[in-house]
């Protein structure tokens, strides 16, 4: 799909580290909207092999914050067009997304997003329970007379995406343009002189640059820590899972945060299940049966008629989480160090709106208007961007 | 931890956001429900290991 140089050149104007949807998409973007394609992208494992291609594929812009609703409405519109843009089909499929309220506390949050929502032009509402099973006729609503379901918000854009292709096609677009694409690079450190960047440490030897992009999500740390920049970026595992394939029956995207749990179907038939975060830091991928068991269990609460259905693979995922659920977007106090991170369990819907603001930022060496709420320099200020409807939090 | 009413907004917003994410071994804080008990685990987050663990109140003879 794309072409494997074998040396780094000795100078990039701009070196982006971590090869997975957001850096590759901010390079296409760099190399497609700004003419900079003396670009190279670092990635120490294969493209795509990190949360890109760890995560649920759902995306969704109905969040709590009117930050947060514009940037993840600017992405949903950017993956409406992206597979004809990129000539490959990502199987971008709108089901419907429905996240369902066993409590009353948890419907009044909704309807609290449902009205931020629709204020920003997003389509977003609360439904009763018969609209509920009239979509999803399979559905459970007493759910075993443990938590019956008093509602949902419904948002009729809800999709889901193959996300591999997802980077595969940035990756291409990108590649296509000059941008360089270095799959089992690793990034040892980065030089820094008078608070400036000046080049890039690998394992494939020095490069030269004054633009550094970090976008490597669950690594977060390991780079922040060569700038010698402080963030409140803590790492925790997100386990998911896939049934065995069956017949289409599930066409909507369901989430019970009550339940820690969100499910779709997807084109080749499997169940594609998440639920919360490990509630502790974690830099491992491993799977555990705690998970595999518990999900198992609401899961049966919603849809009885699954027990005989076999989980086919489980997984985990790194996320890097902020306390306030929002990403960290844009410069930083090291000219020419660019993060885009704190992703969270929220980074796969934000890709094409990442990589474009970020290539905006890094071309004029400006935080894009979109993502300036984002800035690291939030914490220092409290100005904290509280965004509860992040997927997998309890509240 | 700093004195918010003498140290800068910036320094306090140091102490209260900013956080060691690297991969290593960490000092967790772990309640036992049962028995109200509080104890330290040293936790390698890289391996998923447990390294050992005390009562809070020994802290400081075991770091």
């Amino acid at each position: 799909m794309f072409t494997e140089p074998d040396k780094l050149k000795k100078h990039y104007d701009v070196v982006i580290i971590g090869g997975g949807g957001h850096g590759l998409a901010a390079a296409y973007y760099l190399a497609r909207d700004h003419g900079i394609t003396n670009v190279a992208v670092l990635e120490k494992n294969y493209i795509g092999s990190g949360g890109t291609g760890r995560n649920t594929a759902i995306v969704r812009s109905n969040y709590l914050t009117a930050e947060g609703v514009r940037f993840y409405d600017k992405s949903i519109k950017l993956f409406q067009d992206l597979s004809a843009e990129f000539n490959l089909n990502l199987f971008y499929s709108e089901r419907g997304h429905f996240t369902l309220a066993h409590t009353d506390s948890a419907l009044r949050t909704m309807r609290w997003r449902a009205e931020v929502n629709k204020h920003m032009g997003v389509e977003s509402v609360l439904v009763d329970r018969a609209f509920i099973k009239e979509k999803i006729p399979e559905i459970d609503l007493d759910c075993g007379h443990n938590m019956p379901i008093i509602g949902a918000l419904y948002h009729p854009p809800g999709a889901i995406a193959r996300h591999d292709a997802v980077a595969w096609g940035y990756g291409r677009g990108a590649n296509m343009r000059g941008a360089e694409i270095h799959q089992n690079t690793t990034v040892t450190g980065i030089e820094v002189k008078n608070d400036k960047v000046v080049g890039v440490k690998t394992n494939k030897g020095m490069i030269e640059t004054n633009k550094v992009l970090s976008a490597v999500a669950g690594y977060t740390p390991h780079i922040t820590r060569m700038v010698g920049l402080r963030t409140p970026i803590v790492v925790h595992p997100l386990q998911a899972c896939v049934t065995e394939p069956i017949k289409p029956w599930l066409n909507a995207i369901v989430v019970s945060a009550s339940f820690h749990l969100y499910v779709s179907q997807s084109s080749r038939g499997e169940l594609v299940m998440g639920a919360s975060l490990d509630p502790y830091e974690l830099h491992s991928t491993r799977s555990t049966l705690d998970f595999a068991e518990g999900l198992s269990g609401h899961m049966l609460e919603l849809f009885p008629f699954l027990s005989e259905i076999n989980v086919m693979r489980q997984w985990a995922g790194l996320s890097d989480m902020t306390p306030d659920f929002s990403p960290i977007m844009g410069k930083t106090c090291v000219e020419g160090f660019y993060i885009d991170a704190g992703w969270g369990t929220w980074g796969f819907k934000a890709t094409p709106a990442s990589g474009k603001t970020m290539a905006s930022t890094v071309a004029n060496d400006q935080d894009d208007e979109t993502i300036k709420p984002f800035n690291l320099s939030r914490f220092g200020q409290y100005e904290l961007v509280g965004e509860k409807g992040a997927a997998s939090v309890g509240h | 931890m700093p004195d918010p009413d003498k140290v800068s907004d910036e320094v306090w917003a140091d102490y209260v956001f900013n956080r060691a994410g690297e991969p290593g071994i960490k000092h967790e804080w772990w309640y036992h429900l049962s028995s109200g008990t509080w104890f330290i685990a040293e936790h390698d987050t890289v391996k998923d290991v447990f390294i050992k663990t005390y009562l809070h109140q020994d802290m400081n003879e075991n770091e």
